[in-house]
């Protein structure tokens, strides 16, 4: 309940604060449109709640799983891909390199399919993506941006950054529109076309890095392109049975063809031959480069959209909805209806009835033949009740980022409570039994320095002492990614010192000031007059009305004590999460921040918790309650 | 101390009323002078008080300018002519240590006032109204008090700089205020609860006293020493936090001089230097040392238990 409304509060105050993601991302470039387009996309233009919905419960994605087959379609597995976000598309340039699109990334595969590696991340939705070779690529995106990358989209890493950034080869070419574009393909090296919505074709002639615009009298959606390998004749289909067929490399286009349904897909299958699909099963296929279109039967259940097709020589293969995949191997003479079969939940193989959103085919040199098809289901993406962060404006996971850190901060703060509470709790009570002995003075005064003085100072003088001076520590607490702090103990010591001299002074006090409360009360008098054991009096009578109040005031002050943890972290720049939401509060990393304050406020309630199930033990009174 | 000598010119003036309010202070003064914690920590705290005051008047050096060309007089030690030698600049420690007091004082004085102000209308209403309205302002408080204190603070000040154009220490006296709102409203609750059965407080709500009056003209005057307790510890509270702040370089901006930030600053330098960052470390520890100091003297003569 009150985790809950401090999720809220935690939410509605960091969306407040000045100066959205898209602003940050955008920095200094930032025009008005842009940041107009960027917001949209990060979701950012919608209400609150909404958002807050998303962030706490979730919200449902499509969800693209990768099927491979090796025997021209007969057997098909799941490709298990650990990828942070699925695959929706794939590119095969060779049997077994590829590239892949997500929502927001690029993936590159160099084993079939089997093993995905993170390339690139885009702030933008990916619809598609493409290779001439194995240097140049292009991936368009919904807003109408085209990345281009000459090196395959290898990463470099930056030299001067000890390796912790990457500057990306996937860059940004300027397209001209702000048009969904939604496929693009290449004749060779410098060739390439990409259709869109609202009838864009754009076309460069230099490897993508400059774009042109096509005249193509119509404002459907174009929905794919595809050209023959001599790049001059090219086909691309849209809604409404649109089929228009460039002679001239792109530059003009015709209507060739009038259908109904919208065309989903259009793949060259040789240098003339072309064919394309869409809805309600149409498969249109032309050995004329593209103008004249003969409807064919693929075999696909009436009223089956259709979705992709793909060709590499002479084998083929189109899908559809329902988990429709058809096979050729002989350049779409016949057709042999496929399954793909699917675990489900009792064992048994189920053929699978998602839609097969997109497909790829590639012919190895020895004759066999690939495929990968991609279906697309949706699922329901867990928010914070799922235990998902989301991830920092950065691209990061915050659950990783807190992942690393939390545990760092339990440690210090664990390590520091269990060394100060209890010895502290002992001082406390020792000396409040006897008060204002030498020990007592000294402790009870000395306690009064410690808590004065801030902890930084605190920290800052132990470092000048045990490492500057005695050399005895290492100054800092910093963990190289992937180490943990238990790699280094030594590194522990200094800032548990600083935190555990803090807590115990203040629990000593705490602890002695009640005992000598307690001592001074008419019940514990009378419980020494009546002549019980003085060890009997101080454990049954004195001890549990003292902790009482104590342990009340240790776990009020716990959120305190956990957010003051920022402090002496930066001092020992100690890898924990008082660091983390500084670092997150200086970049603006509004999850991030969202991510771990949540988690400080779960300390703390979750400790409050603790000193109310105390409290139970030591007072019966409250146990009822 | 300050208050009761400008109390007496004042008492010679005749208003009876103030005159009483007068000998009440001063007889409390004197209480806590009585007590070795309460002397010590006031002889302390005011000479803090008359550093922050007059200060700026007898710093022997600017705190602020510095000769970027002056190499020689970067990090020099400790010497009759430089009390506590020079920063990375070449600045006299001595004067920014002085310059920086009166910032952290009036800030921390400031937040307090603000929070045990807030604190008393939420704490008092809470626990004059009882029942229902006293479980869902305890409830607020307790989310409230869930809310990591850092992020709080951060937010508030990055949202008040950017929204409110006002000074900055105002700012940051505002965030500890609301910040400090909760603990203190918790602790004003319960002694509020105390009072609110006795017959005095019955009294006034049948002659039919509006609830302002009740709270602040009956109530109030009951858990003065209350207050005035909590009212000292959070003092010493504020002060960590603002200083805490200087530190992470979000409190007053340079080249204002600021204690947190003095040695943040010189903390890079410890090893060669370490008198940059000592001293107004000293500064600092020994303002809460003594305000502290003050609290249990209070306390003591009070007779109030140690935790609040």
């Amino acid at each position: 309940m009150t985790l809950i409304s401090v999720s809220m509060l935690i939410f509605v105050f960091t969306e407040m604060v000045p100066g959205d993601a898209a602003e940050v991302i955008l920095g200094q470039q930032s025009t008005p449109e842009n940041l107009e387009n960027l917001r949209k996309k990060l979701g950012l233009d919608r209400p609150l709640v909404i958002r807050y919905v998303h962030w706490a419960l979730g919200w449902p994605r499509d969800e693209g799983s990768l099927y491979g087959s090796t025997d021209g379609g007969e057997r098909w597995g799941n490709l298990l891909t650990d990828t942070a976000e699925k695959i929706s598309e794939t590119y095969f340039l060779t049997p077994r390199q590829g590239w892949a699109v997500s929502a927001g990334r690029i993936y590159v595969t160099k084993d079939a399919g089997r093993r995905w590696n993170r390339q690139f991340r885009a702030s933008d939705r990916l619809s598609s993506i493409a290779f001439a070779d194995e240097e140049v690529g292009l991936a368009v995106a919904a807003n109408g941006t085209i990345y281009r990358t000459d090196n395959g989209g290898v990463p470099i890493v930056d030299p001067k950054s000890q390796g912790e950034t990457d500057i990306f080869t996937w860059l940004e070419v300027e397209s001209g529109t702000n048009a969904s574009l939604t496929d693009v393909d290449f004749a060779d090296r410098s060739r390439a076309w990409i259709s869109g919505e609202g009838g864009t074709v754009l076309r460069s002639e230099d490897a993508g890095e400059t774009w042109q615009s096509a005249t193509t009298n119509t404002d459907v959606t174009l929905s794919a392109i595809s050209f023959a390998p001599d790049g001059v004749s090219g086909v691309v289909v849209g809604d409404a049975g649109t089929v228009l067929m460039s002679s001239d490399g792109g530059k003009t286009w015709r209507s060739v063809y009038d259908g109904e349904g919208a065309l989903r897909d259009v793949e060259f299958a040789g240098a003339a031959t072309v064919w394309a699909v869409g809805d309600a099963g149409t498969a249109l296929h032309s050995r004329d480069g593209g103008a004249n279109w003969t409807s064919m039967d693929v075999g696909a259940p009436e009223g089956t959209n259709l979705l992709d097709v793909a060709f590499d020589d002479n084998s083929g293969a189109i899908t559809g909805e329902g988990g429709f995949v058809a096979t050729t191997g002989d350049g779409g003479t016949t057709w042999t209806l496929r399954q793909v079969m699917i675990k489900a939940e009792d064992g048994t193989d189920l053929p699978s009835q998602e839609p097969f959103r997109n497909v790829s085919v590639r012919v190895t040199e020895d004759g066999r033949v690939s495929m990968w098809a991609v279906a697309i289901g949706k699922t329901w993406d867990w928010g914070l009740v799922g235990g998902d962060f989301s991830q920092s404006i950065r691209g990061n996971s915050v659950n990783d980022l807190i992942g690393n850190a939390l545990p760092a901060s339990l440690i210090l703060a664990g390590l520091a409570f269990v060394v100060s509470v209890p010895t502290s709790l002992v001082a406390g009570v020792l000396v409040g039994l006897k008060p204002d002995t030498m020990v007592d003075r000294v402790l009870s005064q000395g306690s009064i320095f410690v808590i004065s003085f801030p902890d930084f100072v605190t920290g800052i003088l132990l470092m000048l002492i045990l490492a500057s001076w005695l050399e005895l520590l290492p100054a800092s607490s910093v963990a190289l990614p992937g180490q943990s702090v238990w790699d280094r103990p030594e590194t522990l010591v200094l800032p548990t010192l600083t935190v555990t001299a803090a807590l115990f002074a203040y629990v000593m006090r705490m602890a002695r000031a009640n005992v000598i409360e307690v001592m001074n009360s008419p019940f514990v008098r009378t419980a020494i007059l009546k002549g019980i054991p003085m060890r009997r009096v101080v454990i049954r009578h004195v001890l549990p009305n003292a902790l009482l109040p104590t342990i009340t005031v240790i776990m009020n002050n716990a959120s305190w004590m956990f957010g003051g943890l920022a402090i002496i972290e930066t001092v020992f720049a100690y890898p924990g999460i008082g660091r983390l939401l500084l670092s997150a509060i200086n970049s603006r990393d509004v999850p991030l921040i969202q991510g771990t304050a949540l988690i400080i406020a779960s300390v703390t309630v979750f400790s409050n918790l603790i000193a109310d199930l105390t409290y139970g033990v030591l007072d019966p009174r409250i146990r009822l309650a | 101390m300050a208050t009761a000598e400008a109390g007496q010119e004042v008492a010679r003036g005749g208003n009876p009323a103030l005159r009483a309010a007068v000998g009440k202070v001063r007889s409390a003064v004197g209480l806590v002078m009585k007590t070795n914690t309460g002397r010590v920590g006031g002889i302390i705290v005011a000479i803090h008080v008359f550093l922050a005051l007059f200060g700026p008047w007898v710093v022997p050096y600017d705190p602020i300018a510095f000769d970027p060309q002056d190499l020689e007089s970067r990090f020099s030690a400790p010497s009759t002519e430089h009390l506590f030698g020079t920063d990375k600049f070449g600045r006299d420690v001595f004067s920014r240590v002085l310059a920086g007091a009166r910032s952290v004082v009036w800030i921390a004085v400031g937040g307090t006032t603000l929070g045990i102000f807030l604190g008393l209308l939420v704490g008092m209403t809470s626990a004059y109204m009882g029942g229902r309205w006293d479980m869902w302002i305890m409830r607020g408080v307790d989310v409230w008090l869930a809310f990591p204190g850092l992020l709080l603070l951060l937010l508030i000040l990055d949202l008040s700089r950017k929204t409110l154009q006002v000074d900055e220490s105002l700012v940051i006296i505002l965030t500890l205020g609301i910040g400090m709102m909760p603990i203190n409203s918790r602790v004003i609750r319960s002694a509020a609860l105390a009072v609110k059965p006795l017959e005095f407080v019955q009294n006034a709500r049948l002659r039919g006293e509006s609830f302002l009056y009740i709270i602040f003209r009956e109530i109030l005057p009951n858990i003065v020493p209350v207050v005035v307790v909590e009212g000292t510890l959070r003092v010493g509270f504020a002060l960590l936090a603002v200083s805490g702040l200087g530190f992470l370089g979000l409190g007053v901006q340079p080249p204002t001089p600021d204690w947190g930030q003095m040695i943040s600053e010189a903390r890079n330098n410890m090893r060669g230097a370490p008198w940059a960052a000592l001293a107004p470390a000293f500064a600092i520890s020994s303002l809460v040392v003594g305000v502290n100091l003050l609290t249990d003297g209070i306390r003591q003569s009070l007779n109030l238990p140690v935790n609040r």
